[in-house]
């Protein structure tokens, strides 16, 4: 079968392909999102969507390497040589689109641990809190993370499980355990409270917005800290506690 | 951190495996003073020129080479390094010859080289330390015992490697903190015990690890004075110390071995960041070894650990053969530092420690090396599968093999000294600098021949009197190799055993060159039958 056109149901076919091979592949980023929030539909927060991003739990990423090379994808083939144990890319030359896949877990400006019993929690994506995080974690938001974080906080409120919920507890402990993945959401917390403004949205959805990002800080502040977490939050902002991912040269 | 962040981010990007720091503990670890520093010095016997000196005036001029690489690095900072710069600067068939030769087929001699300094600093002393006498010596003087240190080293590697650079950055980094931790006690023990607690420990150890007879002390003296010892710590002509530097450059002519992987390791087109963490691994090590060997004089005293080097090596090398040294291991300072406690708990544990010096070393052997074969391979001068993993473990099973066989082929023929190959030790060193020497010309013609790329790159706004500094420190380092190259091949003093004169070393070198050239002339026309044309492909700089 041809890779097809639409990139929402291109993934959807990643996906389940994958599935049927017994490999758990997830979904993340726009497209997660897109299928998880309507209101990333909303005339304010539409955005191009140009890259599928999966995540695969297994370190041993040769099975979903040999499948997207199945499916038609032209790998990278000198950048899957030499990251291929925590990254893969695809291409999709007929739609300009390219396909990422993170290996083993998630690292960008925050490493965030993802376990195959997470992924399973959903059919298609990964958590809507992992989902969130994914994004509360970038550093340098650009306007496209304001418009995915935005549609997020619109739809799903904070409480305990995962159904359509960010999983509040499971946010909080990652974050308790991480003094700069702490810093950054809270940080991105400010920012999406301070610019949500600069979008055309009804007046209950900023409203909204703010409302679940306070239940998160005050979530996030009272989950019990450990030493390591004390130790670090005395150093502050005087040590850089985030890394910053570089941009990969197509050629 | 600045509230104005918003709207900066451009794109998906990529966390690569390498920090700055790793970088600086590879580059560290490549101008290893435990391993080549101890190594190469302690065959220095017959060279005037004083250590201190030598270690310190070569340093000063490799610091050229380190803005010469960091430089190259910066505007093109891929995997395969001299292999990319030289055949995209100076044109794929330089490129592909020089690069090859010293980042691959020379890596073959350096099998059983790393292979003598593991059995030396790792099974000799800690077998001897546990009771083992006959094992140890086994080791020491057995060719058979220093071929399986060599297939032992080779599966280190090979699994070291195959772990994949995060991995490979962990090990390195836990063996530099416990290797210099090592370090640290040997530097204290010498520093706090005076040179007749060595003298008392030296007669104590060296009979109970390795039943040297009583009275080594002396006898070891009067052994390398009639070998002919004349090394110096310091002091020594500048013709003296000059003539000493093609020695010391096979310690500390590398900290830039880690260009090739610069394509992996973050923000590697940072000028600043790329020269700091070579410069610092320089300027580390150089006082390191000044410190260290300050130590050493003060303690075991300059004058017998300059005998047993010269009673030593003047024995292996067949010059006094009916003189074994009558201190019967090399020399190896840090157990000789450990000579001066006879706790063998102590002892074992340190010297285990100061072993890390060369785990975190070891896998420099193959791993730049596997990248040039990768980009050579992506450029098709080599088949493709040389650039293929095993799916499951990620191992660049074919890069490796390419080492590792013929690695263990020239390593026999280096144990057992067939066809003269123990003489070509310093030969690991000059095929390097000829590949040195095509990247540097290509940095000093990179702003003149590829303007547009060196415009736009980050080392554009650095200059000396308006001309370009990678072009400044690259004449500089030039003159360097010719030097190094004329003393090598020329060697008017014959010190250096790899001149001309050498017919072994002379054909083994010749060989490899032709045989690059070979495989780059059959690569040319066999993909010209496929309708590719390698000239166009380099003129495209390779991607990520």
């Amino acid at each position: 079968m041809p890779i097809l056109p639409d990139a929402q149901d291109e993934s959807r076919r990643i996906a389940t392909t994958a599935a049927d091979r017994g490999i758990t592949l997830r979904l993340l980023g726009p497209l997660a999102i897109r299928l998880h929030s309507p209101s990333a539909t909303h005339r304010s927060l539409t955005r191009p969507y140009a890259d599928l991003d999966f995540i695969l739990a297994d370190k041993r990423a040769h099975r979903a390497e040999a499948l997207l090379a199945e499916m038609e994808y032209e790998p990278n083939k000198t950048f899957n040589l030499l990251n291929g144990n925590h990254r893969l890319l695809f291409y999709d030359e007929a739609n300009a689109r390219q396909v990422d896949i993170f290996v083993g877990g998630f690292h960008m400006c925050h490493r965030l641990p993802i376990s195959e019993a997470r992924l399973k929690v959903e059919p298609l994506t990964l958590p809507l809190a992992e989902l969130l995080l994914t994004k509360m974690q970038i550093v340098q938001l650009n306007e496209k993370d304001m418009r995915d974080l935005c549609a997020l906080l619109i739809d799903h409120p904070f409480g305990e499980g995962d159904a359509e919920t960010f999983n509040l507890d499971y946010m909080a402990k990652l974050c308790a355990e991480d003094w700069g993945l702490w810093k950054t959401v809270t940080l991105s917390a400010q920012r999406v409270r301070d610019f949500c403004d600069a979008y055309d949205l009804e007046p209950e959805h900023k409203l909204t917005i703010i409302e679940r990002l306070a239940v998160l800080r005050t979530a996030l502040d009272e989950a019990p800290k450990g030493l390591k977490w004390k130790a670090r939050d005395k150093i502050g902002e005087r040590m850089q506690w985030y890394e910053l991912p570089e941009e990969v040269q197509r050629g | 951190m600045s509230e104005s962040t918003l709207f900066l981010r451009k794109a998906t990007g990529l966390v690569r495996s390498w920090s700055v720091f790793d970088a600086f503990i590879y580059a560290f670890f490549s101008i290893n003073l435990v391993t080549l520093g101890f190594y190469i010095i302690s065959q220095m016997w017959y060279l005037d020129g004083g250590l201190i000196p030598t270690m310190i005036v070569s340093g000063i001029i490799i610091a050229a080479e380190v803005v010469v690489y960091a430089g190259l690095i910066a505007v093109m900072p891929r995997a395969g390094g001299d292999y990319v710069w030289q055949s995209r600067i100076l044109g794929g068939g330089v490129g592909f010859v020089l690069a090859v030769t010293g980042w691959w087929f020379i890596l073959w001699l350096w099998t059983p080289l790393y292979a003598d300094m593991l059995r030396h600093i790792f099974f000799v002393p800690l077998l001897g330390i546990l009771g083992l006498k006959d094992a140890a010596l086994w080791f020491a003087w057995q060719p058979s015992a220093w071929f399986l240190v060599c297939v032992l080293m080779c599966a280190f590697v090979t699994i070291i490697i195959a772990m994949g650079m995060k991995t490979y950055a962990t090990v390195q980094k836990f063996c530099f903190w416990v290797g210099n931790a090592g370090l640290l006690v040997c530097i204290l023990f010498l520093l706090f015990n005076n040179h007749e607690a060595f003298k008392a420990g030296l007669e104590a150890n060296a009979t109970k690890l390795f039943g040297a007879a009583s009275g080594v002390y002396d006898a070891t003296i009067a052994a390398g004075q009639a070998a002919g010892n004349v090394a110096q710590l310091s002091g020594g002509s500048l013709i003296a110390i000059f003539l000493a530097m093609p020695y010391i450059v096979f310690f500390n002519l590398w900290p830039n071995w880690g260009a090739t992987l610069y394509g992996e390791v973050k923000g590697a087109d940072d000028f600043k960041r790329n020269f700091a963490g070579m410069a610092w691994a320089l300027g580390v090590t150089t006082v390191l070894g000044v410190v260290f060997f300050l130590l050493v004089n003060k303690t075991i005293g300059w004058d017998f650990f300059s005998n047993a080097n010269a009673a030593y090596w003047s024995y292996r090398w067949g010059y006094t053969p009916d003189t074994p040294p009558p201190l019967n291991v090399w020399p190896y300072p840090a157990m000789l530092a450990m000579f001066l406690t006879t706790n063998p708990l102590l002892q074992f544990v340190v010297i285990l420690a100061m072993s890390m010096w060369f785990f975190g070393w070891a896998g420099t052997i193959f791993l730049s090396s596997t990248r040039v074969i990768f980009a050579a391979a992506f450029d098709r001068l080599l088949p493709e599968a040389v650039a293929s993993i095993e799916p499951r473990t990620r191992t660049p099973i074919w890069a490796l093999v390419l080492m590792v066989v013929p690695g263990l082929i020239v390593s026999a023929l280096f144990v057992w000294d067939i066809f003269g190959f123990k003489s070509l030790t310093l030969a690991s060193t000059l095929v390097i600098a000829v590949t040195y020497l095509g990247s540097t010309i290509a940095a000093i013609l990179l702003p003149y021949i590829k303007k547009d790329l060196y415009e736009a790159s980050p080392i554009a706004k650095y200059k000396i009197a308006g001309i370009p500094l990678i072009t400044v420190a690259g004449v500089i380092f030039l003159a360097f190799l010719v030097f190094l190259l004329y003393e090598w091949l020329i060697d008017p003093g014959n010190l250096y055993g790899i001149s001309y004169r050498n017919t072994s070393s002379v054909i083994f070198m010749g060989a490899m060159y032709l045989l690059a050239i070979i495989i780059y002339v059959a690569a040319k026309f066999y993909r010209k039958s496929q309708g590719v044309d390698l000239d166009k492909v380099y003129k495209e700089i390779p991607v990520e």
